[in-house]
């Protein structure tokens, strides 16, 4: 078998990296098209004992030109992306499994959500990424680089290498580049199937000479072979799985329709899928005391009601509680900040010299509709807020410039909750 | 002469003329060569079996199975002797040879892995591979040898064929 040989931008790169990027072994091209095969036969013969000239013919036939492509992702799996990135990077191999120099025509589909066979697809939701690209890893070293990797010229809503044919065996490494919108969600998935097609400079190849066409394309006819021309086969092989779509570049349209055989193109799948945070916000208050009824809580600062019903009018104390939590499976959240306008009403901390520190009186927990049950820490007090981080360290800070609340709970896990506990007077 | 067919390119055609003796009538012995290729398709029979069939050498690519069929008519008035048609072809350069399909009634065929030095039988054909001499394989062989025994009579003809495979 031939080497697959790797190249970038135009012929000077050919040289470059044997199996670089450890793809599967593709078909050698074969015989280059254009070659004479020639068989040449003797006949040796006697008659009366006597030898004769020997005889010698020959049958040549040329070699015809099968166009061929595999496209075939690199991505092992799922590309994970967060909400906002730019420069997320999909990478397929294109080969030229030809038996000559061809151009190439690469056109994206983008299949919405649909999973990709053999990754662990999230969905069903769908993003759509903005401002795609196709580029080639001009450098061939697999790696995307904004500057040094060379953009593609868009011909329409498809993209062209029109400038460097590629030679028989050898692949080029390709990458839809997009960004993700912030509105993303985590599980999202955006999937993308790369389709390339053999083409004579910018204009696809639109049918062989054995009726067979590329999608949209026209002039197929099954034309008897002229043994001593160059004539064009299409010779790809159906795209390995359902979800692998075709791209009419005579229209200029994609379609999740899978790749069939012998239609001068190949394709293959690849998505990406949102990792983000997910947090849950949610604040509620209790009435702790009020001048008139007292407290709302038993002494023992327990959950268990006292009986009183204090009320909020001037002077009462409330306690507010404010929960963030990250979902399942979610994305680190980092750097977490509860910021709290408190109404011009309320005052941070308790003014009153009534009450002390030692006297307050609160609930072991609190529930919350979606959270559910949040344990208040022991060392939630009047005089300053009380932080539980998502990592479970408890601590207190003082108050910041009223009225507002700002806390940095730090960095929030799949299934962390934290939580801020401060208390005002009505004023 | 005979026009030949245009696929075929004949370099050369013996047309001995004997003199005999006694006789002002000249007596030829003339035998022509032919060579010609055809594909060989794979398609679904009715009975859903996967069959071959010859069909002219059409868009040949990388991977196609060949037939070639090189045939041999005695057109002359003296018959040829028995055992002395040897006919030799070089498997053409870009193609592999596929194992047992040379053919040729009433010949002896031999194979060579050294461009036609020495012909041998399959079984006796040996190959050095990494310094270990081991029995040569169809991809190894670089001619065939047909040697057909029985006399060839005036009028009378045969052919002998192999398939390869386009690399």
């Amino acid at each position: 078998m031939k080497a697959k040989i790797y190249k970038g931008f135009g012929r000077i790169f050919l040289a470059v990296a044997l199996f670089l990027f450890g793809t599967s072994a593709i078909l050698a091209a074969g015989t280059t098209s254009g070659t004479d095969v020639t068989n040449s036969v003797t006949l040796d013969y006697d008659v009366g004992s006597i030898a004769q000239t020997q005889l010698t013919t020959s049958v040549t036939f040329e070699v015809d030109r099968l166009l061929s492509i595999v496209v075939a992702t690199q991505d092992g799996d799922v590309v994970g992306v967060s909400p906002g990135q730019s420069e997320a990077i999909l990478s397929f191999d294109v080969t030229n499994t030809s038996n000559a120099d061809i151009d190439l025509l690469l056109g994206v589909v983008d299949q919405n959500a649909t999973a990709v066979t053999g990754f662990t697809n999230a969905g069903p939701t769908a993003f759509d990424g903005t401002g795609i690209k196709v580029a080639l890893d001009t450098n061939a070293n697999g790696i995307y680089e904004s500057g040094t990797d060379t953009d593609l010229t868009a011909v329409g809503n498809h993209f062209s290498l029109p400038t460097a044919l590629i030679s028989p065996d050898v692949a080029v490494r390709i990458f839809i580049v997009a960004s993700v919108p912030l509105g993303a969600g985590n599980s999202d998935q955006a999937t993308y199937s790369l389709v390339a097609a053999a083409a004579s400079g910018t204009s696809v190849i639109q049918a062989d000479t054995n009726n067979h066409t590329s999608p949209g394309g026209a002039g197929a006819t099954d034309v008897v072979d002229d043994i001593n021309a160059v004539q064009d086969v299409f010779g790809d092989n159906v795209s390995t799985n359902t979800e692998d779509g075709t791209y009419n570049f005579v229209g200029d349209v994609s379609s999740a329709t899978q790749d069939t055989n012998s239609n001068g193109q190949h394709s293959d799948t690849s998505a990406y899928v949102v990792a983000s945070a997910s947090l849950t916000l949610e604040k509620l208050v209790q009435i702790i005391w009020d001048p008139i009824n007292g407290y709302h809580f038993n002494a023992d600062n327990s959950d268990v009601l006292s009986g009183n019903n204090p009320k909020a009018i001037p002077g009462s104390i409330l306690m507010y509680v404010v929960a963030v939590e990250n979902s399942t499976g979610a994305d680190d959240a980092t750097d977490v900040t509860i910021v709290d306008d408190l109404s011009e009403d309320l005052t941070e901390g308790i003014a009153t010299t009534t009450e002390g520190v030692a006297d307050i009186l609160k609930p072991d927990n609190v529930t919350f509709a979606t959270i559910g049950v949040v344990d208040i820490p022991d060392a939630a007090d009047e005089s300053q807020l009380t932080i539980i981080d998502c990592d479970g360290t408890v601590s207190n800070a003082a108050y910041g410039a009223a009225p507002e609340v700002t806390q940095n709970i730090g960095t929030c896990s799949a299934d962390e909750t934290g939580i801020i506990v401060y208390f005002v007077t009505v004023n | 002469m005979r026009k030949i067919d245009m696929n075929i390119k004949m370099a050369g055609r013996a047309v001995v003329t004997l003199l005999v003796a006694l006789s002002s009538v000249q007596v030829f012995a003339d035998v022509n060569l032919n060579t010609s290729v055809q594909k060989v398709q794979t398609y679904l029979g009715d009975d859903g079996q996967q069959r071959t069939r010859l069909v002219p050498a059409i868009e040949i690519v990388p991977g196609d199975e060949l037939r070639y069929v090189i045939e041999y008519s005695n057109v002359g008035d003296l018959a040829v002797d028995p055992n002395s048609i040897v006919i030799t072809d070089p498997i053409p350069k870009d193609t592999v040879y596929v194992s047992g399909t040379a053919f040729g009634s009433g010949t002896e065929i031999s194979f060579s892995v050294d461009d036609g030095e020495r012909f041998l039988a399959e079984q006796d054909l040996r190959v050095d591979k990494n310094g270990v001499e081991t029995l040569a394989s169809p991809e190894d062989y670089t001619a065939i040898q047909w040697k057909f025994g029985p006399v060839l009579e005036p009028g009378q003809k045969g052919h002998v064929s192999f398939n390869v495979v386009l690399k």
